[in-house]
């Protein structure tokens, strides 16, 4: 794998909140006393807050798509569509 | 000094470059102990408060080791007292560190997340009567069953696709809370098939079930290396 492969890609937005998930929250322990202090939880509230605002603009953009496209298939997963 | 863990690689593997830096911008080195060899720095003190700057520069660590091999990454914040405290930690958890290595090897983690449609809005609960209150209630358990039978069917949909396309070893998908508006799993796809597994998500989510999907990635497979001690 090079370089270029290993280049992150991403929403920028997700990608940092992405991080912050992975590196505070995921990841083997082996030593016992990790310390999770009050940093950690304000952190955290950084990542989901880009989570939400990334998501909320794709819903956004998807729902000015949908009105301006009436093609645009509808997804109805009750039925299996 | 105390010594901070960024991540654990086979000890076969060419050692970090001289110039690479982790957090606090102090040096990185590799402890060796039987078949691991762990990445770490010194840090000042034996806790060390969580920044943006430093889970950056935990990543970056683990990122530049992903480079020799894929490795498993540490958790932020594991301070021990020295370095002859990791290489026991090492020895200790040689069989379960061992297996860790062979479950992610040669892999990447990507970050897969669909949009999900909102399901019907019931408002706020009414005041009025009883019968009314009753059903909001049931309105709202239909309006969140929805997004829940619509998460359960893509994620069906996307696994279908990646195992049919063999793009993917494994893959770890959240639990839908209730209200969420997004579907959220981790796979850990083989580093040949990065470019390859973004494609047949994309395809599937987006021209299949005409819904948006974000992707992230590659990670060091974070996600799939779980607390050996908590």
């Amino acid at each position: 794998m090079t370089d270029d492969d290993l280049a992150l890609t991403g929403d920028d937005r997700l990608v940092l909140g992405d991080l912050l998930n992975h590196v505070l929250d995921k990841g083997v322990v082996i030593a016992g006393d990790v310390t999770i202090s009050v940093a950690d939880i304000d952190l955290i509230r950084v990542g989901l807050g880009v989570y939400i605002t990334a998501i909320q603009s794709e819903l956004d953009h998807a729902a000015e798509r949908a009105a301006t496209d009436a093609d645009l298939p509808v997804l109805h997963p009750a039925r299996g569509l | 000094m105390p010594t901070y863990l960024y991540c654990i690689l086979p000890a076969g593997c060419e050692a970090p470059a001289a110039s690479l830096v982790g957090v606090d911008a102090a040096p990185v080195r590799e402890v060796r102990a039987g078949p691991t060899a762990a990445w770490v720095s010194d840090v000042p003190d034996a806790v060390i408060a969580p920044s943006v700057a430093r889970a950056r520069a935990h990543d970056a660590v683990v990122r530049d080791a992903m480079s020799r091999a894929t490795p498993v990454p540490a958790r932020f914040g594991q301070v021990l007292a020295a370095d002859r405290d990791v290489a026991a930690l090492l020895g200790q958890r040689t069989s379960e560190l061992v297996a860790s290595l062979e479950r992610v090897r040669d892999c990447v983690e990507m970050t897969v997340r669909i949009l999900l449609a909102a399901g019907p809005t019931t408002g706020p609960a009414p005041r009025e009567s009883g019968s009314a209150y009753l059903r909001w209630v049931r309105e709202r358990q239909r309006a969140r069953q929805s997004v829940t039978d619509q998460a359960e069917f893509l994620r069906g949909g996307v696994a279908r696709a990646v195992e049919d396309a063999g793009v993917v070893r494994e893959m770890l998908w959240a639990r839908v809370a209730p209200g969420a508006r997004s579907l959220e799993g981790a796979h850990l796809v083989p580093r040949a098939l990065v470019a390859r597994h973004r494609d047949v998500v994309r395809t599937a989510v987006e021209r299949t079930y005409h819904t948006k999907v974000m992707l992230s990635g590659p990670w060091a497979p974070y996600t799939f290396c779980a607390p050996l001690h908590e």
